[in-house]
């Protein structure tokens, strides 16, 4: 999956369109980034990229790019 | 074997809910939970009533013989003594009958299970009566609204005996105390006893935690789950020397249907095959699984000689299997 893929992807997780999906943007600014948006992406990167995320590792990220990041290995070039 | 779950009267409906928080719809709360309504208990109502009634229905047109007393909950009535010692005078069971309770949440029926059938295979125990019960609803603040909307109280009652036909096999039992603080009450026990001595916080969402109450990391909860259920329910099937394709029934700890539907695609389980049973009752900790199984049989779903696996996983953390033949 491209990282292009992968925002998308999350937007439609989190109801928003993937165009204000900007990499430095904050993810407490969604509402939709409460515990059941954490849940949801928990899912889409569990069934999307089959890559665990470590405890604790996304309630750390702040941005949508620290979420990429997150996946950054599991992501085609 | 026989099971019969008790819920409270009283019924917490996401209308309700839904008036509470304004930011939420009571069909937004389904969607999201997959529950309408949990039964919470009253003021005054404990975990033990909830169990002493499962237990007064099981023992309708029957002997009351138990020589063994096992009671699952993580909301005594006292810190002392063991709920289930109150029990067992309260349900007039002989005093030949041991009786101990076990502090386990969402893995407790299967330890129980475990415990019990270890007991009748031991030759320890002849008829091991398997309480589960819990009041969770008085440990949420009530302005956590996330975990309000999950869990409801209830009771269960299940009766084992070498004679009842149900067989039980394939074990697989784990821990693992890393995750403690993602789903506890911190203040109220030996550690922290005064609740005032620990800050009370309010998260992004706007659900408050104070220490004396019910705090759930959902989203970590659920990445545990991710690694451990199928790591589980493999190890189950491997040690039964059964494929999935051999078990005609799957049951999980019922948390909540976001997750359920999740680990069901993620392990290729057939819809037809898995019990979703939390719409009308909640997430009930321990008495999930018990109330899942008795809806299954009074509902034809689940028939003599059937396999199901059965899979409780959750608060400690804390996880266990089994196939039950039934």
């Amino acid at each position: 999956m491209t990282k292009t893929k992968f925002i998308e992807k999350l937007g439609a997780e989190l109801g928003i369109p993937p165009a204000t999906l900007l990499e430095e943007a904050p993810l407490n600014t969604f509402k939709a980034w409460d515990s059941m948006g954490h849940m949801a992406v928990l899912a889409m990167i569990d069934a999307e990229l089959g890559c665990e995320v470590p405890p604790g590792a996304l309630q750390k990220c702040k941005t949508v790019g620290d979420l990429v990041t997150l996946v950054g290995s599991k992501l085609e070039s | 074997m026989k099971i019969v779950g008790h819920l409270p009267l009283n019924i917490l409906g996401n209308d309700e809910l839904a008036r509470l928080y304004p930011d939420w719809t009571a069909e937004k709360i389904f969607e999201k939970t997959g529950i309408r309504e949990r039964h919470v208990v009253l003021e005054g109502e404990c975990a033990s009533d909830l169990a002493f009634a499962a237990a007064e229905r099981l023992f309708v047109g029957r002997a009351r013989e138990a020589d063994y007393l096992l009671f699952c909950t993580q909301t005594p009535d006292y810190l002392l003594p063991t709920t289930a010692c109150v029990l067992q005078h309260r349900l007039g069971l002989p005093t030949t009958c041991a009786a101990l309770d076990f502090n386990l949440g969402c893995s407790g029926y299967i330890y129980g299970l475990s415990l019990a059938n270890s007991l009748l295979q031991s030759g320890a125990a002849q008829r091991v009566l398997l309480l589960t019960a819990d009041t969770y609803s008085r440990l949420i603040h009530p302005q956590d609204k996330s975990t309000r909307t999950i869990f409801g109280d209830a009771g269960t009652a299940t009766l084992l005996s070498k004679e009842s036909g149900a067989r039980l096999h394939s074990f697989v039992l784990g821990s693992d105390g890393s995750g403690a603080d993602q789903l506890m009450v911190k203040a109220g026990g030996a550690r922290f006893p005064q609740p005032n001595d620990l800050p009370t916080t309010t998260d992004d969402s706007g659900n408050v935690h104070a220490p004396g109450c019910l705090y759930m990391n959902g989203p970590e909860i659920f990445n545990f789950t991710l690694k451990a259920v199928p790591k589980l329910v493999r190890e189950v099937l491997e040690k039964a020397k059964l494929s999935l394709d051999e078990v005609d029934l799957v049951v999980f700890h019922q948390a909540n249907a976001f997750m359920l539907e999740h680990l069901r695609r993620k392990l290729g389980i057939a819809p037809e095959k898995f019990v979703l049973h939390l719409e009308l009752c909640g997430n009930t900790v321990s008495s999930t699984i018990p109330l899942a199984l008795e809806n299954a049989i009074t509902t034809g779903r689940l028939k003599p000689g059937m396999k199901v696996l059965l899979a409780g996983f959750g608060v400690g953390y804390s996880w266990g299997g089994c196939i039950l033949e039934w």
